[in-house]
Order: C-alpha cells, then structure tokens, then sequence
C-alpha cells in the first residue's frame, strides 16, 4: 500500500454562463478535501500532481488543462463524471469519486 | 498582470490631453463623465485574477511562455478564438456595458498577422517589431485603443484627393529616428482610460494614397495628442446615481475624437509604412475579429436586458402571463442566436502565414449584421414588457423628496412586497441599456451593416451556387 499523500488540485472553468455555482462548488470542495486522509491539497499547477478536480459550469467542460499525467474527475454542470447529478450533491459525489481513485491507486477494490 | 487598482493608479500617472463640454479635464480619471469607463475597463484585469473567469480571462504567451492577459494575447488555435467570445460574454454579464479593451486586442493580432504577409512581398523587418510590441504589452499588461476610423470627409473621394488632405491620417515627415503623422481618429472607445493607441488605416489604399497607408503605436499622451470625449444620450445621468441605471459602469464605452497634430513615433514603434498594398488586408482582418466579438459581448450585454426583462415583469406582477413568457424566450433565442454566431466563425478559425488563427469571416461578418438587427429587437421586446414607464419616471431627486418623495413612493410602486426602489433601479437600468446611444453603438460598432453586406457578398461564392442550382435544374453548361 502506498503511504505517500496523495497531490490533488482543483480549477475552474471560465464560467462565461454557469450551469451550476461553480465559485461555491469550488469553495465546498476544497473545504471538504482538507480533512480526507491522505491526500495533500495542492496549486493546479503542481508538477507531480496525482488528482485535478475540474469544475466546469456547464456540460461543455471547455476548462484548459495544465500539462501532467494525472486523474481527473470533472463536474460538467450538473453531472460528475458525466453521470447526472443534482447540484446539491456534487460535493458529495466528488468526494465518493476521490474516494475510488485512492483506493484504486492503493490495490484495494472500493465499493461505494 | 495589473490588479484592476494598478490599471486605475497607472491612468494617473499619465498627462492624457481630455476634453468634454468645453473644458479640459485635469483629473479625468475620476470625472464623472469618464469613471463609469474606466470601471469598466478595470474589470478586465480585476476578472483575470479572479479564480471563477482565469480560465478564460488569461492565456499562456507564445512568446514568451507566460500566463498572460488574454487581451495582449495572439489566438494560436480555433479554441483560442472561441475563448475569446466566451471570455467577452462572462465580462458583458458583469459590467452591462462596453468594456474597450477588444478593439486594441483585434488590432494587434491583425497586425501581428498583415506584418508577417508585408516582410514577405517587401523584405521588410515589420512581423519582429510588432513581435517585440505585443511582447511589451504583455508584460506591462497595457490597454490599448484599436485607431481605426478617419473622419473620413467626403466619402465619395479617395484620402489623397480630399479638399483637406487630413480627413484620413498620413504620414508627414520621415527621417532616421522615425515617422510623423497628422490627422485625426474618430469614435475611438475607451481611448481616454487607454495607455497607447494603435494607428491602423480604415479603407483600402492605391498608390496615390500611400502616405496614408500607416500603422503604428503611440502613448495616448504623446506630444500632439488631444483627445475630445464624445457625448451620449442620457451623459448627463453620469452625474446621477440611480437615474444613471448602471452606475458603476455606464452604458457603452467612452467615445473620443483623437486628433494627431504632427506626432512623431519612432521605427521600433511603426508597423506599416506606405506599404498600401496590405492597407486592405489589415482593414479586413481587423474587422472580422471585431465582428468576431459582437455575440460574446452583446450576447452578454443582451443576457442583462432579458434578466432585468423578467425581473420588472415580476415586480409588475405578469411574470406568469404566457404572452410574457414567450417574449422573453424570444429574447433569449435571440440572444443565443448571435451567440450561436460568435462560436461558429470562431470553432471555423484557421491558421493565418504568421501562425496566428483567423476567423471565419463570412460567419464574422453573418454574426455582426444579425446583431444590428438581434439588439433593436430584443430591446423593443423589453419595452414592450417594461411598460410606459421606461418613458415617464421621474427623477431620483422626487423620489428621495422631502415632501413629494411619498407620491412617488407610493404610486409607482408594483407588486406589494416589492419594494419600490427596486423597481425604480430595474427600470432605470432598461431604459438606459436600451436607448440611443446604447444601440447606435450595436448599429456601427466594427463596421456599419452596408460594410458586413459587402464582404457576405464577397465571401458568398455565388458563381457557385448558380452553378449548383443551374445543374440540379438539368441545365447542362458546356
């Protein structure tokens, strides 16, 4: 099992007309990402990053993409990943999201 | 990358020559007449730091790597293009207005692309300079003023035989250090909270003309310059608070008449130089990026309209009527459909010689002709649902009335747990977002619509058409 912290970022999109309230999911997100295990709260542009969460306002998810190989999970208006999904449970779902990528990294076969 | 404070503290340092009504403006940074502009203005640079709009509001510099303005930006790709309408939309929805700082983006990235095609054919050292000109930009994150239009004078004569030879700028002296011009530029946005002016020329030129075939960049308070603001419809609400609608950022851009009593400007800074041969390129290209930019902007300027739309029929209390309703999905179809235009010529951009992308100009030009028409009347639509009122409220100063303040309290007040303020504002905010000068600017803005007919026209490829329709119709051509 790996014990190094896990490097997860988040960015937005432009929000030229959001579906969604993007700055707020953005806010929730990175205030629920503080207290989860094992991961470390990094700038998007961190060399080494393991995770970008993308908040896109709308389904068109055009937000740029910094340079890395790393996982995405991407909130595209009202869906995560894109599965359906009511704005208010988005932080929720990302965070169930979060959840698979560590396990999955780990070895471990997580169920939601 | 400024802070919008640094963009407003940067005005003042300069020695900017502004007129308006007769005066000269010592301060005109913070004149009532010209704030709501420069607020405008400053929110361009106070969004690119911004978390929620970065994404759009900046780009990484070809050049030099750098996250950049996306105004001092050169579009490397079709997805640059559609940033641009979408970042130009995202801005519109939080200012209301006009915010200047396109026309000098449009500018150098049409320059930056008719340089390169000049040093080509003329073995010129243009495309280098103007390399080292946008380079500076983007490190000083200086706004510039897109110079385009002459005076013009009788329309029916070309610049070199006008009764007075300074209707279009030329250039008047050349020596080692540089050129000199003289001249005017008129109806120029945003020039007085601008820091440089790119001259470019407004029509195509033959050789006779070719000392009107110049483009360079001035500091707006080069020696020689004058600016003289423009008037508007309702200018004089600047001096209110309500009655103004949009208080913080007026309603269109600042307009100013600049005129160029011999200004001199050095080599590095001149970017065409009697090379009249590529006047009309560089006039088309411009143009099409500004058109280019009309269902970002007005898309957004458009989404307030049909926002304060619905707002003032709820507090009227017919927010529910179906024939509301409908109008207002009137609105934002056609709202979304000059939208729809801005994205195509944009996604239809493709690589210019200087590596630069270009729009699709006959879906450009489609775009700008359908916003001359989409903005009269999603404006009549908010008319009609606002009511007589947009044309009748008195003044903020009977409201705010010790004595007389009650009745107009009372009397124009809506739905009951409305209060009646926020009625007042709303429509206050229609009726100055909607009139005069607000729709001239739609009208004429990057090019009057006989201007978009031409290149349509141009860009249609009937002889095409004919002979698809000639050979469905079994015609056979020899």
């Amino acid at each position: 099992m790996s014990s190094r912290l896990k490097k997860v970022g988040a960015k937005l999109c432009g929000n030229c007309n959001p579906h969604i309230a993007s700055r707020e999911v953005y806010k929730n997100i990175i205030q629920e990402l503080e207290g989860v295990e094992g991961i470390e709260v990094v700038p998007k542009e961190t060399p080494g990053l393991d995770i970008l969460i993308v908040i896109s306002g709308c389904p068109v998810d055009c937000a740029e993409r910094p340079g890395g190989g790393y996982e995405e999970i991407v909130v595209a208006g009202e869906s995560v990943d894109r599965v359906s999904c009511p704005s208010g449970e988005i932080t929720e779902k990302v965070l169930g999201r979060l959840k698979q990528e560590q396990s999955k990294n780990n070895g471990e076969n997580f169920n939601e | 990358m400024r802070t919008k404070q640094e963009y407003i503290d940067s005005l003042k340092e300069l020695n900017t020559v502004v007129y308006a009504f007769g005066e000269k403006l010592d301060n005109f940074v913070d004149h009532p007449l010209i704030k709501p502009h420069v607020n405008a203005a400053a929110m361009t640079y106070e969004m690119a730091h911004d978390p929620e709009f970065e994404d759009l509001v900046t780009a990484t510099s070809h050049l030099t790597g750098k996250k950049v303005s996306r105004f001092t930006h050169i579009h490397q790709s079709a997805e640059d293009l559609v940033r641009k309408v979408k970042m130009l939309r995202a801005i519109s929805q939080r200012t209301g207005s006009c915010y200047q700082r396109c026309v000098g983006f449009d500018g150098i990235n049409a320059l930056y692309a008719t340089t390169y095609d000049i040093d080509q054919k003329h073995g010129t050292n243009y495309h280098e300079r103007m390399k080292e000109y946008v380079k500076h930009l983007q490190e000083t994150d200086n706004m510039v003023c897109g110079a385009m239009t002459d005076p013009k004078g009788d329309r029916g004569l070309s610049p070199s035989k006008q009764d007075d030879p300074d209707m279009y700028v030329r250039i008047v002296e050349k020596n080692d250090e540089g050129i000199v011009i003289r001249g005017a530029k008129a109806h120029q946005t945003g020039v007085v909270n601008s820091h440089e002016v790119l001259i470019m020329p407004t029509v195509a030129l033959t050789e006779e003309d070719q000392d009107y075939a110049v483009s360079c960049a001035i500091p707006v308070d080069a020696p020689g310059v004058i600016h003289i603001f423009g008037r508007q419809s309702n200018d004089t609400r600047k001096f209110d608070e309500m009655d103004q609608g949009n208080a913080c950022f007026g309603v269109v851009g600042g307009e100013a008449l600049t005129v160029l009593n011999d200004v001199f400007v050095p080599w590095e800074k001149v970017f065409m130089c009697g090379e009249h041969d590529f006047a009309g390129s560089l006039v088309e290209r411009f143009a099409c990026y500004h058109r280019q930019n009309y269902g970002g902007c007005k898309g957004g300027v458009s989404d307030i309209i049909v926002g304060a739309t619905a707002a003032i029929a709820d507090m009227n209390g017919v927010a529910r009527a179906s024939h509301i309703r409908d109008k207002i999905v009137e609105m934002m179809h056609l709202t979304e459909t000059v939208y729809c235009c801005s994205i195509a010529c944009s996604s239809q951009g493709s690589p210019t010689p200087s590596g630069a992308y270009f729009v699709d100009p006959m879906l450009a030009n489609v775009g700008k002709l359908n916003i001359t028409r989409v903005i009269y009347e999603v404006s009549r639509i908010s008319h009609d649902i606002a009511g007589g009122l947009l044309a009748t409220l008195p003044s903020e100063k009977d409201l705010k009335h010790p004595e007389i303040g009650k009745y107009v309290e009372k009397y124009f007040k809506g739905k009951a747990d409305v209060p009646t303020e926020e009625r007042y504002r709303i429509v206050r905010l229609l009726e100055n977002m909607t009139g005069g000068t607000a729709l001239v600017e739609s009208m004429h803005g990057a090019g009057s619509p006989q201007a978009q007919r031409v290149m349509i026209l141009r860009q249609g490829n009937l002889p095409h058409k004919v002979a698809l329709a000639r050979k469905l119709a079994g015609i056979e051509d020899k």
